[in-house]
């Protein structure tokens, strides 16, 4: 029987939290005045186009300069225009680059960001850097996807979303071609790739109730992109142990798929054929499996009964939709991703923050249990 | 709804970097920001630093074109909310000793035996999950209305009412373990 909770006791109990010793007065009207003079500063700090800031030099100067004195006359002068004109002009250049930064879709400086990340890719010249960018962008994307969501410019989710997705399967591609080449490169990006859709994911589901029905469809796609499985993760039974390859019948659909072994490789010690396995693995370019992690399933021994092994939903490799394979935390959702609230605004060009201080990496327990909610 | 009104006049003001809509949202906000940084935090320096970064957030955030839309205070408390769990993360240990206030009253023991009690619930609070921690903070201790409280963590009201009956009964676990005799 469902045991019911009475929380007047424990309602009580966090009441004792309620009484906070008063905020000291002087820290408290120094970190106003500090907000108020950040306020300012920001105020003031407000790019003047370079453009108008050479028309008000130009005016200044030639107001002076033709009205007697005539600076074509003055090297000097003329050299410290010239210089002048550079700085401003380069100078106005960055601060551009810099504010559309932070520009949405519709916004005349976004061309200038998209541009930029294109600029971006085309200097690199190896695949882990471009997954790394396509990334990078990917989650400048969904900062985007928030604060269209925040603007409730929903119609112009749909081309965000095109590019997020398009973004995420760069990243996988440019993956898939490290394994080959660089298995050790490839399993680092991996996990990074693979943490990074997670976090997309939960950023998704957290906008997508913001959203009107008739606009979710937008967000579907990218979310569907984000579920890709880039770890994959599958029991099975060890056949064949050969120093490049081992040999794996999958419990699940019989399947016999080869693995290959790197240096990389991390093999738990002992195992042997017919030894039930979890691996962990990534789709190099050519369709190959490349093993990141191959170990024993806990409390198997080589003649353990895979069919009931792979019954353990915490060993299975079939996961719901959406899930992915680092849910086994506790009913507290204790785990190493344990993180935040959805993002919300515009994402910082660095860092993957967001102007709520986001690093988007709330964990898959808190999904689970909206959708048990809001179901 | 007043409240609301007067927050959406508020931003307006803000997005137009008017001092005395900033000045006032500062006000408005930042002493209950601040009483709620301290019970997570424990720390009042800390507390301080989360405010700081908290508004600072928002003026930059103001200056991209973006913030709050509409719920100014939902915004900000998440915020906040979010420097706490980073702060919480990156320091890998619970501050110890809590700022909260002392009734003052009794016996030494008593008071003793109260900040235990203080540390206990708050140890406990800090093992939800960062969305169990927010509906218990924000309903019980903030008194922010189920609809705040939604805003505050986008989710819908129901999600809100699933997450929060959850949240008290973990915390009611855990807080019966940590009082069970070793």
């Amino acid at each position: 029987m469902k045991e019911t909770l009475d929380p007047a006791p424990l309602i009580a109990r966090l009441d004792r939290l309620r009484d906070v010793s008063p905020r000291d007065p002087q820290a408290a009207a120094s970190g106003r005045a500090a907000y108020l003079r950040e306020a300012k500063a920001l105020r003031e700090a407000v790019s003047i186009a370079p453009t108008v800031r050479l028309k008000r030099i130009f005016g200044r100067r030639g107001a002076r300069g033709f009205s007697g004195i005539g600076w074509s006359g003055a090297p000097v002068h003329a050299l410290v225009l010239a210089v002048a004109v550079l700085v401003l002009l380069f100078g106005g250049a960055v601060a551009t680059a810099h504010a559309a930064q932070d520009s949405l879709p519709g916004n005349p400086l976004y061309s200038v960001k998209t541009g930029l990340e294109r600029a971006q890719l085309a200097l690199s010249r190896d695949h882990a850097r471009n997954a790394e960018l396509h990334l990078l962008f990917a989650e400048k994307r969904l900062g985007e996807l928030a604060g269209l969501v925040e603007d409730r410019r929903f119609d112009q989710l749909t081309d965000v979303t095109a590019a997020f997705e398009a973004h995420l399967q760069s990243a996988v591609l440019d993956l898939g071609s490290i394994a080959e080449a660089d298995p050790g490169e490839a399993k680092r990006l991996a996990s990074a790739v693979t943490d990074s859709m997670t976090r997309f994911v939960d950023i998704l589901n957290g906008l997508t109730p913001a959203v009107p029905p008739d606009a979710q469809g937008a967000l579907e796609g990218a979310l569907e992109s984000s579920r890709r499985q880039v770890e994959l993760e599958l029991i099975g039974i060890v056949k064949v142990i050969d120093p490049g390859v081992w040999s794996i019948v999958r419990t699940d659909n019989g399947q016999l798929l080869q693995v290959r072994i790197t240096s990389d490789t991390e093999i738990q010690a002992g195992l042997a054929l017919d030894d039930l396995v979890k691996v962990k693995s990534i789709a190099a370019a050519d369709g190959s499996l490349l093993g990141l992690e191959i170990e024993r399933v806990d409390g198997s021994t080589p003649d353990s009964d895979a069919a009931e092994a792979t019954q353990n939903p915490d060993d299975g490799e079939e996961m719901n939709e959406g899930e992915h394979s680092r849910t086994n935390e506790d009913d507290n959702g204790e785990g190493e991703d344990e993180d935040k609230i959805e993002t919300e605004g515009e994402s910082d060009s660095a860092g993957g923050e967001d102007d709520e201080g986001h690093h988007q990496d709330e964990h898959e327990y808190e999904r689970e249990q909206d959708h048990e909610g809001e179901s | 709804m007043t409240d609301k009104l007067d927050d959406l006049a508020l931003l307006e003001g803000a997005r137009r970097y008017e001092e005395d809509a900033l000045a006032e949202i500062y006000r408005r906000y930042s002493p209950a920001l601040y009483r709620y940084a301290v019970r997570l935090l424990g720390e009042p320096a800390l507390a301080e630093d989360c405010i700081a970064e908290t508004f600072s957030r928002f003026l930059h955030s103001l200056r991209r074109g973006g913030g709050p839309g509409r719920f100014l205070k939902a915004y900000l408390y998440r915020t906040a909310h979010n420097w706490i769990v980073d702060h919480i993360r990156r320091s890998a240990s619970v501050p110890v000793l809590p700022d909260l206030a002392d009734s003052g009253e009794g016996q030494p023991s008593e008071i003793v035996r109260a900040r235990m009690e203080r540390e206990r619930i708050r140890t406990a609070l800090l093992e939800l999950t960062p969305d169990q921690r927010q509906v218990i903070v924000l309903k019980y201790l903030e008194g922010f209305t189920n609809e705040e409280v939604a805003a505050a963590l986008r989710k819908s009201v129901g999600a809100v009412k699933s997450m929060q009956h959850r949240a008290l009964a973990t915390l009611k676990r855990l807080m019966d373990e940590k009082e069970a005799p070793e």
